[in-house]
């Protein structure tokens, strides 16, 4: 037991115990210890404060017997009838009191007076003559001997010394009636006697050495005040909480005084003593701790004592306890010990013990002997199971609510299982093949109900599941067991996998059988030599054309089928198999079926001999061949045919089989080669006959096996009549296996052909020389097309300059010299000069058309002609003309050459609107005909489409010159670029009702036209 | 500026009258002198030739160049201008009736400042003629003199 499991008194007897004896020992001591120190401190409280009151008492009494002798002597004095009867003379009087004040020191005052309180005489002529009837001694006095409390000395102060405090003297007053020898109180004698006398007295009293430690005392007057005391203390009435019990009577206590702290306080009145009292109180008080400190002191010790003992106890108990609770563990732990399996270890048990724990001891022993018996007779009852249920041969397994529980050696071999641990758990579903899963639910209800109605439960087949995955047939039955409720079922599963395999593949292989037979249209036969068992197979029927399932019954029947003429000799051939003579059969003969058609079957059988060379089995097949006959029949035909056409065509084909190192070839390539025709095909002839080509067509052949492709060449060869020929030869590499086994090929006679490609050869040389020459030409006449145009344009360009410019500056400098006439003139020069410029330009532009390179943009139509109108806007301003451009109208061609196009048409439209007040320019795209136009539209004045084939032709104008000035280029220059462009274009228009010209052009993104100076001519 | 001329080179005499008069017209009251061919154009700016120990400027302002001169062409003598160090920074302006633009793209390259088309009309030859005159006088300032 650990240490914390040993303390702790939940786990451990032994802890409890000690814990509990203990407790209650240390709770006794503790009580005990608080008992008595109370009552300790009760009784030294009691005590000690009884002493002070005795204390205080004594003092209280010492002081008013003091008092009383002090009175005694003044009543002496009262009771002189001399006094009283007045008799004497002051003097004397004065002399007698002056006398009895010597007697005493502390006197202060001795006086008597009258009845009416007026001074006779007084010690030292003090206040004699006044009426000192107010004050209380007289009051009092006059009545009986009192004795007066604390007081300042008042009237006499100046005639008595100071308090030691320096301040006025206190005095206490005594006084007795004075009364003469009728009775009659005549006056009052009355002494004050100085207070510090008493209190000197009382210090006298109460010194240090007599009174018990931390004590002292004070002294309260009749009103209350302290008369003596602690000088912060004096002249004041006390205040102490508490006191006021002490003055009814109470026991002394231990109170807080205004200083704080507390004293064990007593209190004593005089006024137990006979005669006239001071009214004296004396209180006197100790320190708290050193009235109890003793007492305390005590207590604790007695508290240390008892919590010594208290500890004492519990070790003592703690060991007791052990020593009971011992006994009990080791019982306790040789439980543990059981229950966990262990043998027990019992502690050996003295034989005189006879207690409670001996008992459960021997108890246990018993209990733990039986346990063992019963124990090892389960075991072997397991065991013996055990070697049943394993040792079983059919696979059995257990399972309940669907989880399979317990299984077998068998059964876990085949589920693959290499231990138990592997399926148990698993869920009975999991172990059966999915597909039949379903079925699982349906057959344990089929089994409850059986088993409900005492029927035998059948077995069933079904498939399994390994644990590998594997799949394996099964025979089971299973029983339903209950076991304490739960569903439990005991299954014996037997392997059937390979027993239903078996009959599977022979099923199959039958099934199959039959397939092939009607597959294949073949009909078998088996017959065992000497019996009459003959196993036809059914497609014998279709083999003979009768319907399913019928057979010619008998001999007769069937060699009635047969052909005449095949009849014979058929029936000798198995007759001969059929007695030995030989071992195999293949023939061929005709049958007429069931309606009369004639098929022909090829037979092929076979003897099977026994150990002594005896038939002992026929087997045969029968198959029709008449389509195999007709396709023979047929092939020969064609083979005819063949030959007929390879020898027209002059193509003859060979094959060489490269392993053999053979050759064949056909009937033609001898007539190719001049071989006669009965020669032996070889590769030794083949050589022979190409010659020099042999290494050549050799070469190309080996190439083509490498690259394993086809090959296909020309050659020319050498006949022996010294006729050169050209073969084309073309062969193809056989391959099997990977392995080149053949060459196969034709090989075909083309001198014929040849000689044609020649000549056309030729000819083409011919002609492409004549297209060079004829390009170059042409070429050299464009470039020099070009230079003329370029030259025209400058050279006729610079003297037009000059005449209109010097008709200017004729104009511009002699103007004013001229005359109209000549300024006329002038002006007819400028402007034929300016004409002529515009038709350079025209033709300029017009020859350009023709030639140069066409590029290929994107060009936006719109663009140009808004440019263009803008252009004509700037050069006349003043024309309103209403503008329609569909906008980004894109098309593909030369940028420059566009433009122009399209300044021309928008210019002619500009033009020939000029007469139209709400003119009215369109330009817009439409399409016609799956193609797209681009149309520009005016509502001008038109013109006479009888005219219209002129229109396009250079120079050619529909319109007077005085009408609309031009030049008539410009639309020959329009079409020749649209053509170029490979575009159309056309004119529509009715004379005043304005006109369109439409064009197309490739869109966007097309190919241009090939120029004229590209390399083939244009037709 | 009156210290500035201009070297007119120009084959076609009726063109070089236009030019002088339509330079005459727009006050340009400069020094003209004019050759025409494009050997002349080289004799005279080196002092060479014929031109030995002409006097006048020893280099013009600028010159115009015509491009279709005979003997050598106004490519050619530009060349020959950018290839010498004296005239190397001579401003150039090629005057030519020449549309091509090979023509064009040549003289930019070989190195002229200006290439100008003489317009067709001759009311606008004579304004492009003056303007340039205007501009090469005055607008323009010659490279400083080394």
């Amino acid at each position: 037991m650990s240490l914390l499991a040993s303390i702790d008194p939940r786990r451990s007897l032994r802890a409890r115990f000690a814990g509990i004896l203990g407790g209650c020992g240390l709770a006794f001591a503790l009580s005990g210890a608080l008992l008595v120190g109370g009552y300790e401190r009760d009784q030294v409280q009691q005590g000690l404060g009884q002493g002070l009151r005795r204390e205080a008492e004594l003092l209280g009494r010492t002081l008013s017997i003091t008092l009383q002798d002090q009175l005694l002597l003044v009543r002496q004095l009262a009771s002189l009838p001399v006094l009283a009867s007045g008799l004497m003379p002051a003097g004397e009087t004065r002399l007698l009191l002056e006398q009895r004040r010597g007697q005493q020191p502390a006197l202060m005052w001795l006086a008597v007076t009258d009845a009416k309180g007026r001074v006779r005489v007084a010690t030292g002529s003090l206040l004699e003559g006044q009426d000192l009837s107010a004050e209380p001694w007289f009051t009092e006095g006059l009545k009986q001997p009192w004795i007066g409390e604390r007081r300042p000395a008042g009237r006499l102060a100046p005639h008595v010394p100071l308090a030691r405090d320096g301040q006025m003297a206190q005095l206490i007053d005594l006084a007795a009636p004075l009364v003469d020898y009728q009775g009659r109180t005549v006056g009052v004698v009355v002494a004050r006697l100085a207070w510090s006398w008493l209190d000197e007295l009382h210090s006298a009293l109460h010194a240090e050495g007599h009174r018990s430690p931390g004590t002292d005392s004070l002294v309260l007057d009749r009103l209350g005040l302290v008369s003596i005391g602690p000088a912060g203390l004096l002249g004041r009435p006390l205040a102490v909480p508490g006191l006021r019990r002490l003055l009814d009577g109470d026991a002394p206590a231990v109170l807080t005084w205004p200083d704080g702290q507390r004293y064990l306080t007593a209190l004593a009145r005089d006024d137990g003593l006979p005669g006239p009292s001071a009214g004296l109180k004396v209180v006197v008080r100790q320190r708290d701790e050193d009235a109890f400190g003793q007492a305390r002191q005590l207590g604790r010790q007695l508290m240390a004592g008892g919590v010594a003992a208290a500890l004492v106890f519990m070790a003592l108990s703690i060991w007791l306890a052990g020593r009971i609770a011992r006994p009990v563990k080791a019982l306790s732990d040789a439980a543990e010990r059981m229950a966990r399996g262990q043998p027990p270890r019992f502690a050996p048990v003295p034989a005189q013990r006879r207690d409670e724990v001996a008992g459960l001891a021997a108890a246990m022993r018993t209990l733990h002997d039986e346990l063992q018996q019963r124990l090892a007779e389960q075991q072997r009852s397991t065991l013996r199971f055990q070697a049943l249920f394993e040792g079983a041969p059919v696979a059995i397994y257990l399972s309940v609510d669907g989880q399979l529980v317990l299984a077998n050696t068998a059964c876990l071999q085949l589920f693959g299982a290499a231990d138990l641990a592997e399926l148990r758990g698993k869920r009975t579903t999991d172990l059966i093949h999915p597909e039949e899963r379903a079925l699982l639910e349906r057959r344990i209800q089929r089994m409850r109900e059986l088993q409900a109605l005492n029927q035998p439960i059948p077995m069933v087949e079904q498939r399994i599941l390994r644990l590998d995955g594997g799949v394996r047939d099964v025979e089971l039955t299973a029983l339903p067991l209950d076991l304490d409720g739960a569903h439990g079922t005991h299954v014996a599963l037997r392997d059937i996998t390979d027993r239903k395999r078996t009959a599977q593949a022979l099923a199959e292989s039958e099934d199959r059988l039959q397939l092939v037979l009607r597959g294949t249209g073949a009909a078998v036969w088996d017959w065992v030599a000497g019996s009459q068992s003959l196993y036809l197979s059914p497609t014998w029927s279709a083999l003979l054309g009768l319907a399913e399932g019928h057979l010619p019954a008998g001999r007769d029947q069937w060699t009635a089928r047969l052909h005449a003429d095949d009849r014979d000799r058929v029936v000798a051939e198995l007759e001969d198999l059929a007695a030995g003579h030989t071992d195999r059969l293949q023939t061929e003969f005709r049958v007429y079926s069931e309606v009369g058609v004639e098929r022909s079957l090829l037979v092929r059988a076979f003897l099977v001999r026994d150990a002594a060379g005896q038939p002992l089995r026929m087997m045969g097949s029968a198959s029709d061949i008449s389509e195999i006959r007709e396709a023979r029949r047929l092939l020969q035909q064609r083979e005819a045919l063949l030959q007929q056409t390879s020898r027209m065509a002059k193509v003859g084909g060979w094959s060489v089989d490269l392993v053999a190192q053979t050759a064949e070839w056909t009937e033609e390539i001898n007539r190719m080669y001049e071989l006669p025709s009965d020669t032996r095909p070889s590769l030794a002839v083949m050589a022979q006959s190409l010659g020099a080509t042999w290494p050549q067509l050799w070469g190309t052949a080996q190439q083509a096996i490498d690259a394993a492709s086809p090959y296909d060449i020309e050659t020319s060869v050498a006949m022996p009549s010294g006729q050169i020929k050209w073969l084309r030869v073309q062969g193809t590499p056989v391959f099997e296996g990977g392995r080149a086994v053949r060459l196969e090929g034709t090989t075909q006679d083309v001198t014929d052909r040849h000689q044609a490609e020649d000549a056309v050869r030729v000819l083409n040389a011919e002609l492409e020389a004549r297209v060079l020459a004829r390009t170059a030409q042409l070429r050299a006449a464009n470039a020099e097309l070009d230079a003329f145009a370029y030259a025209v344009s400058h050279d006729l360009r610079a003297p037009l300059r000059a005449m209109s410019g010097f008709s200017q500056a004729l104009l511009e400098d002699c103007g004013p010299q001229l005359d109209s006439e000549a300024r006329l003139y002038l002006d007819q020069i400028i402007q034929a000069s300016s004409r002529m410029g515009g038709l350079i330009d025209g033709l300029l532009t017009l020859s350009r058309s023709t030639r140069g390179e066409l590029r290929s943009d994107e060009v936006n139509l719109s663009a140009l002609a808004l440019r263009a109108l803008a252009d004509l806007r700037a050069a006349d301003p003043q024309r309103e003309v209403q503008v329609d451009i569909e906008p980004d109208l894109m098309v593909s061609g030369d940028g420059r050459m566009l433009d122009a196009v399209v300044r021309n048409l928008i210019g002619n439209a500009w033009k020939y609107t000029g007469r139209q007040p709400q003119a009215h320019i369109t330009l817009a795209s439409v399409q016609r005909e799956g193609q797209r136009w681009i149309e520009v539209r005016d509502n001008g004045a038109g013109f006479d489409m009888a005219h219209a084939g002129r229109l396009f032709k250079a120079f050619a104008r529909l319109h007077r010159q005085d009408e609309f000035a031009g030049i008539g280029i410009g639309l020959a220059t329009v079409q020749r670029i649209v053509q170029r462009h490979g575009g159309s274009i056309e004119a529509e228009s009715q004379p005043g009702q304005g006109a369109v010209f439409r064009f197309t052009l490739p869109g966007p993104g097309a190919q241009p036209v090939p120029a004229l100076t590209d390399e083939r001519s244009s037709p | 500026m009156s210290d500035r001329s201009i070297l007119l080179v120009e084959d076609n005499p009726q063109d070089e009258m236009l030019a002088l008069r339509a330079l005459r017209k727009a006050n340009v009251a400069n020094r003209i002198d004019v050759v025409r061919d494009g050997q002349q154009a080289v004799d005279y700016l080196f002092c060479e030739g014929e031109f030995s120990g002409r006097d006048g400027p020893l280099l013009p302002t600028v010159v115009l160049l015509d491009i279709g001169l005979p003997r050598l062409t106004g490519l050619e003598v530009l060349a020959r201008l950018r290839s010498d160090a004296r005239t190397r920074l001579l401003p150039v302006v090629v005057l030519t009736s020449s549309d091509e633009d090979a023509d064009r793209l040549a003289s930019y390259e070989i190195g002229a400042n200006s290439f100008v088309r003489k317009p067709l009309a001759f009311a606008e030859f004579a304004q492009t003629v003056a303007g340039l005159g205007v501009y090469w006088m005055a607008t323009n300032e010659p490279p400083p003199a080394r």
